[in-house]
């Protein structure tokens, strides 16, 4: 397990978070839970290096516009792929992100883009 | 001889210059200088020939013939014939002060030559013999001459009395002498050099002239222009006759000249119209001859001018005319000669009921007029919209109906209640179409929309520019309303979506572990774990039936009526924590309720139970796990609910729109996940006409305070 992949998941609805990192664990990820996006710049600010990023959009404290700004601006970790998790509506102010998975979600369509990213 | 006979036929038939010469000196004592400029011999013959005809053989008595001769001098430009002419009175006997006053004489007034041929008149004619020299007669005889040759009005008169008084022969020696004086005064005009120096033995009596009466050396000097101006006076008085003439042709007004018998001297075309004759056939006849039937009234008014010499004017009268009688105005005056006699009077006759009716209608366009223009105005001012005319010329407004001096809150309907600069804008430019600008009035500063257009010269109006102000201060502010209105829309569309979709994403992803469990069996299928994911589901299911549940709330807080009921906010809480005591222990937040025992308003219950719901959840959300206190306080009038968390916080901006006025509802996108609890428990407790507010620090937690009257 330890050489298990970490995928973070931003999020600021505890079930969700769980429940998402209940399955990461079960197809074979390492994933580590933040409350919104000042929890996962923390994170990462004390050395943590995910290979992938679950972003909600919607939290409080940071969110997910503020929390993709702040990454893009620190070298170290701005090449770290993101995955913005969010209903439709909230996407009309753009978020400077790659790939967008729209909630509700399957894991199988979001088990494919991780792994897709993953192997890249 | 034959030779000879012809050689002395010549000489007898024309004589040589110098014979002439030696003639006219024998004659004169000198050559006078006219001579000297005749050049060759038939002129100088003829002219000799002609002097001697006109003047030097004339029958008539040198005297007569020098005084007409030295007064006629003055209509030729050139003084030398007058300066002669005066020495020849010297001559014949005439004292320098007698010649002065001959010579400064005026010319005979219609007043002189009327007493001249009265004077002429009573003579035997002809004359038995002539007038001795300084006679009455004589002097009458040369003035009436003057008199005829300087053109005066009475010359037609006089020729032939004259005629007859001097007879047959004697009258034709006078028109034959005072031919040749005026082909003298031609011939001396035309030679410049003809100077009175060359007449040298004439000095003596030049001299004498001039030191006994220095007067004539002035009107010798001045002869010059002296001769221009009577030239011109003459012309004027045949100017001004002509000028009078034809006015009195043109006028509207009768006009009759009568003289002391009141006959009539003078008329005019109106004066023929009115009596219906003929201006030559009235001229000369009596007044009952003009107007039969009103010939006493005139007689009278002319009777009394001739007596007093003061005018009566603007007498009304009625006069029959061959149109039945009209009523008339009359003016009439005296007409003075020089010496300010009354000669004759003057009536103007003015048709009354002519003017009468001009005025009458004048008087009814213009009323027409200012009706035309009332009712303009009145339908400008029931017009709804603000108008204004302005005058392009002065820019200055002629007009602004009711609805304008409403919007300006003034009476003036002449006054510009605009900006400045727009009435320059709309005098410059042609014209303005829907120009959004701001409009003082007394109740603030109006939104309207400015359109002109130009309205050509007309009915004596200069161009002018029709202005409407229209005032879209109350559209301009559904528009805003209609424009936040739509921002919620899609703001509740926001946050409803992310609420919803959360437990269903959840939802979703716990039923895949759960299939996945199953499918992969063995150590998976841990009854426990397979429990715990399933209760989790349901807690996800009644999640989202809260969800729905407020979100229908939130549609039905604009529609369903509150019902008012005794609440008590204590118990109230104490149901909540006790419905969600599941929810608090598992976000590991002790929750601390303290207050009165009751504290009871008349409030809607389910919507106050929403409201500490909301606030409730809300603090555990964002409370991290820590401590929460509920207070309830009260007193007469409200009842203060304040819910307490030791958790994030709220950002300070915003805080500031988190209870903003109007239907700002807060952004989801700065702060996302509060969802839609705020937004109901503002609703809620404004629905009561309570107030909410909210006080917190970032990091430091957040403190929800809501105040609601007992009896809202």
């Amino acid at each position: 397990m330890t050489s298990a992949q970490i995928i973070l998941v931003v999020d600021d609805d505890p079930d969700l978070s769980e429940a998402l990192s209940d399955l990461l664990l079960m197809i074979g990820y390492r994933p580590l839970q933040a409350a919104n996006g000042r929890e996962a710049l923390d994170l990462i600010r004390a050395g943590l290096r995910p290979s992938l990023i679950l972003l909600d959009l919607m939290m409080p404290v940071m969110n997910g516009w503020q929390f993709r700004e702040a990454q893009l601006q620190d070298p170290t970790v701005a090449s770290v792929p993101v995955i913005v998790l969010t209903a439709a509506q909230n996407l009309d102010k753009p978020i400077d992100a790659q790939w967008v998975v729209l909630k509700p979600f399957e894991l199988s369509h979001l088990r494919a883009t991780v792994e897709r990213i993953l192997r890249s | 001889m034959r030779r000879g006979a012809i050689a002395g036929g010549a000489m007898s038939a024309t004589r040589t210059k110098q014979a002439i010469v030696n003639d006219i000196v024998r004659t004169f004592g000198y050559l006078p200088s006219i001579f000297t400029q005749c050049g060759s011999l038939p002129i100088l013959d003829s002219m000799w020939k002609s002097t001697r005809t006109a003047y030097l053989d004339n029958p008539l008595p040198r005297p007569l013939l020098d005084k007409l001769m030295a007064y006629l001098a003055r209509f030729c430009g050139i003084s030398y014939c007058l300066v002669v002419h005066s020495c020849c009175l010297v001559k014949i006997g005439m004292t320098p002060e007698e010649v002065f006053d001959f010579i400064d004489l005026p010319l005979p007034s219609d007043a002189d030559m009327a007493s001249i041929l009265a004077q002429l008149n009573e003579e035997s004619a002809p004359l038995r013999e002539m007038p001795a020299a300084g006679s009455a007669l004589e002097a009458a005889l040369v003035r009436c001459v003057i008199g005829i040759y300087s053109g005066h009005p009475l010359a037609e008169d006089a020729l032939p009395l004259l005629a007859r008084v001097l007879g047959k022969d004697r009258y034709a020696h006078l028109t034959l002498f005072t031919g040749w004086v005026s082909s003298l005064f031609v011939w001396v005009d035309a030679h410049p050099a003809i100077r009175f120096e060359d007449n040298s033995p004439l000095q003596p009596a030049l001299a004498r002239l001039l030191s006994e009466e220095p007067r004539l050396g002035e009107i010798f000097a001045g002869h010059a222009a002296r001769s221009s101006r009577e030239r011109v006076m003459r012309g004027a008085q045949v100017t001004a006759a002509g000028l009078l003439d034809a006015t009195l042709a043109a006028s509207p007004v009768a006009f009759a000249l009568l003289d002391r018998e009141k006959r009539l001297r003078r008329g005019n075309p109106a004066l023929a119209a009115l009596s219906g004759k003929t201006l030559e056939r009235l001229l000369g006849s009596s007044l009952v001859e003009v107007f039969p039937e009103s010939a006493g009234l005139l007689e009278t008014l002319a009777s009394k001018v001739f007596a007093s010499g003061s005018p009566i004017l603007g007498l009304d009268a009625s006069i029959r005319t061959p149109d039945g009688p009209h009523d008339w105005l009359l003016n009439a005056f005296a007409v003075r000669d020089v010496d300010g006699s009354i000669a004759n009077v003057g009536v103007l006759i003015t048709d009354v009921a002519g003017i009468a009716t001009d005025r009458r209608r004048a008087r009814d366009l213009a009323r027409e007029r200012l009706r035309q223009r009332q009712w303009i105005e009145t339908i400008l001012n029931l017009t709804p919209t603000p108008l204004m005319l302005v005058d392009s010329t002065t820019c200055s407004v002629s007009f602004a109906n009711r609805a304008a001096r409403a919007l300006a809150g003034r009476e003036e309907s002449e006054v510009w209640s605009g900006p400045d600069a727009l009435l320059s804008r709309i005098a410059h430019e042609q014209q303005l179409c829907d120009l959004e600008t701001d409009w003082p009035s007394p109740s603030g500063s109006k939104t309207v929309l400015i359109n002109s257009a130009r309205a050509p010269q007309a009915f004596n109006r200069p161009e002018t520019i029709v202005v409407t102000i229209e005032d879209v201060t109350r559209l301009k502010q559904i528009e805003r309303d209609l424009q936040a209105a739509v921002r919620i829309r899609e703001d509740f569309v926001a946050i409803a979506s992310h609420e919803l979709r959360t437990p269903t994403t959840t939802i979703g992803l716990q039923a895949e572990a759960l299939a996945m469990m199953a499918e992969s069996g063995g150590a998976s299928l841990d009854p426990a774990r397979f429990a715990t994911k399933a209760r989790d589901i349901q807690r996800q299911v009644r999640r989202l039936d809260r969800l729905v549940a407020a979100l229908l709330d939130v549609v039905r807080l604009r529609e369903v009526r509150l019902r008012a009921e005794n609440v008590d906010m204590v118990a109230t809480v104490r149901d909540v924590l006790k419905r969600f005591d599941d929810d608090f222990v598992r976000a590991g937040s002790k929750v601390t309720l303290r207050g009165p025992l009751t504290a009871t308003g008349r409030w809607d219950r389910d919507r106050i139970e929403q409201v500490v719901t909301n606030l409730l959840t809300n603090a555990v959300k964002f409370g991290k796990g820590k401590p929460i206190d509920v207070v309830v306080e009260t007193n007469d009038a409200i009842v203060r609910l304040v819910v307490s968390d030791r958790g994030v916080g709220i950002p300070l901006e915003v805080q500031s729109e988190l209870f903003s006025g109007l239907e700002r509802v807060v952004s989801p996108r700065s702060y996302g996940g509060l969802g839609l609890g705020l937004w109901i428990v503002r609703e809620v407790v404004k629905a009561h006409r309570g107030r909410v507010a909210v006080d917190s620090r970032p990091g430091a937690g957040a403190r929800f305070i809501v105040e609601l009257p007992r009896r809202s």
